[in-house]
């Protein structure tokens, strides 16, 4: 059964000597405080407070320098982005520190999956013009294959007009491709080096993507091949990953010094402090032994995302 | 319980209420002498004696309103009949004693008779606690079974529940009212003119990737020859007009500097110093610059035209004609969809430059090849269009025949995709679509929308300027199959691109033109003079 009760609210607010008339079930207060809420501006809802487990780590691919806004479809159109400073886009809050200002550059989509025919001929693609991008190190190419336009990273001694073969076929006898040229790695003889290494077979070039950079195939071992990867780690690779033959473009890239603050803060870096970190790790690792070869098996199957229970509506 | 709730209610609002209660046989009531007046937590109090009471038998709460204006106190009164407990006596004057009653509607009575509320509760706050716990523990993972793939396997079908468990709500259509201005049509399958089939795109922003090779190739299209026809040739230099050098240089002038336009120019970005923010320029848009400049000079030529023949009279000027010209090449549906900035007609055709056994030799010329590049390659592909011929001059019209056509070149609206400069082959590549595109509409009205090969060609000069460069080009329109690369071709003859001046700007306040050079207009007033009667 309801209760009804004409009740006088003083508060302090503009809700002085107002008359309200409730009906309410069982606990007064509750409705009080639903009705002062949404009438009395002073008692509006705050935000909810940003705990500090809420907040997402550095590192692990997440990008907190910019967000670029992608269209539906793959296009060749510098594309815009949204410079972000080393913050959470979701909670606001420095991230990633020392990231922040410079010159805003236009984002050129790489097209990273290079797909071939499993059988017959490979695909070629003629080099249109290779160009410099504000996002990345590495020069990057643009490639024209029938009526399509794409970009891909630049190797070393790419050039214009150069024809590029993409080929998903792995021969009893290895290939001897170009510079620029897209193969399985089972497909590759030994000592080939190779750049924009595929983690997973179809899954798109994720390793070896910095300017001047290569990795070299040191054997292969049943369905796998050992790459020594610029780290001079060792990974084992499926042999149906895709990789590009050659040494990335830009190789001065890491000799060349940034030359002045000014130019640091252009690169859209913050002024940083000079303190000497003798064991931080910061200024240099110990040198030590090699890991052991590290076999790529299966892709990891995502864990299924937490559910967020709540309590009542809210 | 109920008691402990009532302390804290009491004591969390550090409010302290005198209650006189009286408990008869069948009702209680009670009095709050409260000086503030009847306010939140006498409410709250109210409730707390429903809430006791309740549990019991259906009661009803009124308040008091005897003193409603000033609110200086407020009765409430509990009226049941029989409460179970009260058998004892209730002495009003000296209260009664708790103990003897045996409904627990006041447990501990005593505290609640002296109305000595205290704070001392010895009580932990676990509101923290539980919040924080809550906060931490609220995300929870689900354990994967595989129970799904299971009943899957076993033809079971598995649906979500909340789709079982959500209200399914029908939505009532409502209607909107107009907007007063009308939303624009989403560009999408819902759109009128929507069809399945692509539909490449050519319009005046856009360059081919290969340029003047791309264009051949796609408006197959021949060059049988280096520079322009002997006839043009023959031409050049042949009318002359008083004092010309002196009148060009002055229509120059005119229009790159001593026009009154001042708008904001594009910003100027040099490449080697990125950061660097250059003053920005105010002056006349590469618009309004080649308008004026195109327009004086074809002016000087039909001024130059005019001695002795009635030129003025036999030519009609077409300024800013659309032109709209549907083709098929090789399965593709492709659409021209361009402006001739300024179109001369005349009464009689143009003769063909290149007669019937040259045309047949170019069936032996081959067009470039662009593999592995298909010629549709940076042409807009579209699902929403509208197949549509057009052309500016209408049929009956008594200058019907296309003689001469100038094409501006703006840096500012001509882009590549990718936004990189346009290279030379692009801009002359520009030319050929463009002139290919107003013979081909001319030729489509002039022989019906269908035809294939032309029963007579249709020639066009043509010219593209940027203002500073001049691109002339002659165009002879043989065929408009353009399937296949085999069998007649349409023949294209070009000049490199010449320079009209180096430089004309302010130079320490003072407008100075360099470098002019005369041969531009010279072969202007070729094209233009071409055809006239005096020289038949």
């Amino acid at each position: 059964m309801a209760f009804s009760l004409i009740a006088r609210t003083v508060c302090g607010s503009s809700c002085v000597g107002e008359v309200l008339k409730i009906k309410f079930s069982s606990n007064l207060g509750i409705v009080c405080k639903r009705l002062i809420r949404t009438d009395c501006p002073n008692f509006r809802k705050r935000e909810e407070r940003i705990w500090k487990e809420d907040l997402p780590k550095p590192g692990n691919g997440r990008p907190f320098r910019r967000i670029v806004h992608y269209p539906e479809n793959y296009t060749v159109e510098p594309l815009n982005v949204t410079n972000l400073a080393g913050r959470d886009p979701v909670t606001g809050r420095v991230i990633a520190k020392g990231i922040g200002g410079g010159i805003k550059h236009k984002y050129h989509w790489i097209a990273w999956i290079r797909e071939g025919p499993k059988e017959g001929e490979p695909i070629e693609e003629r080099v249109i013009q290779i160009m410099d991008d504000g996002c990345r190190t590495a020069k990057i190419a643009l490639v024209a294959g029938g009526d399509q336009l794409k970009y891909i990273l630049a190797t070393e001694n790419m050039k214009a007009g150069d024809i590029i073969r993409t080929s998903g076929h792995i021969p009893r006898i290895p290939v001897r491709g170009n510079e620029g040229d897209a193969y399985p790695l089972g497909a590759l003889p030994l000592g080939t080096r190779v750049n924009c290494i595929e983690h997973f077979p179809g899954q798109g070039s994720r390793y070896v993507r910095a300017a001047g950079t290569c990795a070299t195939i040191m054997r292969h071992v049943g369905d796998h091949v050992v790459l020594q990867m610029p780290t001079k780690h060792e990974l084992a690779f499926s042999k149906e990953c895709m990789a590009v033959i050659g040494r990335l473009s830009n190789i001065m890239h890491n000799k060349t010094p940034i030359g002045s603050p000014q130019k640091l803060r252009e690169l859209g870096y913050r002024p940083r402090s000079g303190w000497w970190q003798r064991k931080s790790g910061r200024h240099g690792r110990k040198i030590r032994r090699l890991p052991p070869v590290h076999i790529l098996e299966e892709p990891r199957t995502k864990p299924p995302e937490p559910i967020l229970l709540t309590l009542g509506e809210n | 319980m109920e008691a402990s709730l009532y302390h804290k209610i009491c004591t969390r609002k550090s409010f302290r209420v005198q209650l006189d209660t009286h408990i008869s046989q069948n009702s209680v009531s009670f009095t709050t002498p409260a000086e503030n007046g009847l306010n939140k937590t006498t409410i709250i109090i109210f409730d707390y004696f429903v809430e006791a009471v309740r549990e019991r038998r259906s009661v009803e709460l009124s308040s008091s309103r005897r003193l409603a204006s000033t609110i200086k106190s407020a009765t409430g009164t509990l009226r049941g009949t029989k409460l179970p407990g009260l058998k004892h006596e209730i002495n009003e004057n000296s209260g009664f004693d708790c103990s003897k009653c045996k409904i627990c509607l006041f447990a501990d009575c005593k505290i609640f008779h002296k109305m000595r509320l205290t704070t001392v509760l010895c009580k932990q706050h676990i509101g923290r606690m539980f919040k924080r716990h809550w906060r931490l523990q609220r995300k929870r993972v689900p354990i994967v079974t595989g129970a799904e793939s299971a009943m899957e396997a076993r033809g079971i079908p598995v649906c979500d529940a909340t789709d079982i468990i959500e209200e399914k709500r029908e939505f009532v259509p409502v209607e909107v009212v107009e907007h007063l201005v009308p939303r624009p049509v989403p560009r999408d399958h819902t759109h009128p003119f929507y069809h399945k089939r692509i539909c490449h795109m050519y319009r005046d922003h856009n360059v081919l990737l290969k340029g003047l090779d791309q264009g051949k190739a796609l408006t197959k299209t021949v060059e049988v020859k280096t520079g322009l026809p002997m006839e043009i040739e023959n031409l050049v230099g042949a009318q002359h007009l008083p004092d010309q050098d002196m009148l060009v240089q002055r229509c120059i002038m005119k229009s790159h500097v001593f026009d009154a336009m001042q708008v904001k120019l594009p910003k100027i970005r040099d490449p080697q110093r990125p950061a660097w923010n250059f003053p920005r320029v105010y002056g006349i848009t590469d618009k309004r610059r080649n308008v004026l400049l195109s327009s004086k000079l074809i002016q000087l030529c039909e001024f130059a035209c005019a001695n002795g023949t009635n030129a003025v009279s036999s030519r009609a000027l077409v300024q800013d004609g659309t032109v709209f010209v549907p083709l098929e090449k090789d399965g593709d549906l492709i659409q021209l969809e361009l402006t001739a900035d300024f179109l001369l007609n005349s009464a009689t055709p143009l003769p063909a430059f290149a007669d019937t056994d040259q045309v047949q030799k170019t069936r032996d010329i081959p067009l470039p090849d662009l593999y592995p590049i298909k010629h549709t390659i940076t042409l807009e592909k579209e699902n929403v269009y509208e197949i549509k011929h057009v052309f500016p001059v209408l049929q009956g019209s008594r200058f019907p025949h296309i003689h001469t056509a100038v094409f501006h070149y703006n840096e500012t609206e001509v882009k590549n995709i990718y936004e990189t400069p346009v290279t030379e082959e692009q801009v002359l590549g520009r030319t050929l679509l463009k002139a290919f595109a107003v013979a081909a509409a001319h030729a489509q009205q002039r022989f019906g929308v269908d035809v294939k090969d032309l029963p007579e060609p249709v020639t066009l000069q043509c010219v593209q300027t940027d203002g500073r460069l001049f691109h002339f080009a002659v165009l002879q329109l043989n065929t408009l199959d353009l399937d296949g690369v085999e069998g007649k071709k349409n023949i294209f003859w070009m000049l490199p691109r010449i320079p009209l001046f180096s430089s004309c700007m302010y130079m320490k306040g003072k407008p100075v033109l360099e470098g002019y050079n005369r041969e531009v207009f010279s072969r202007l007033l070729a094209f233009c003079s071409n055809g006239l009667q005096s020289h038949l």
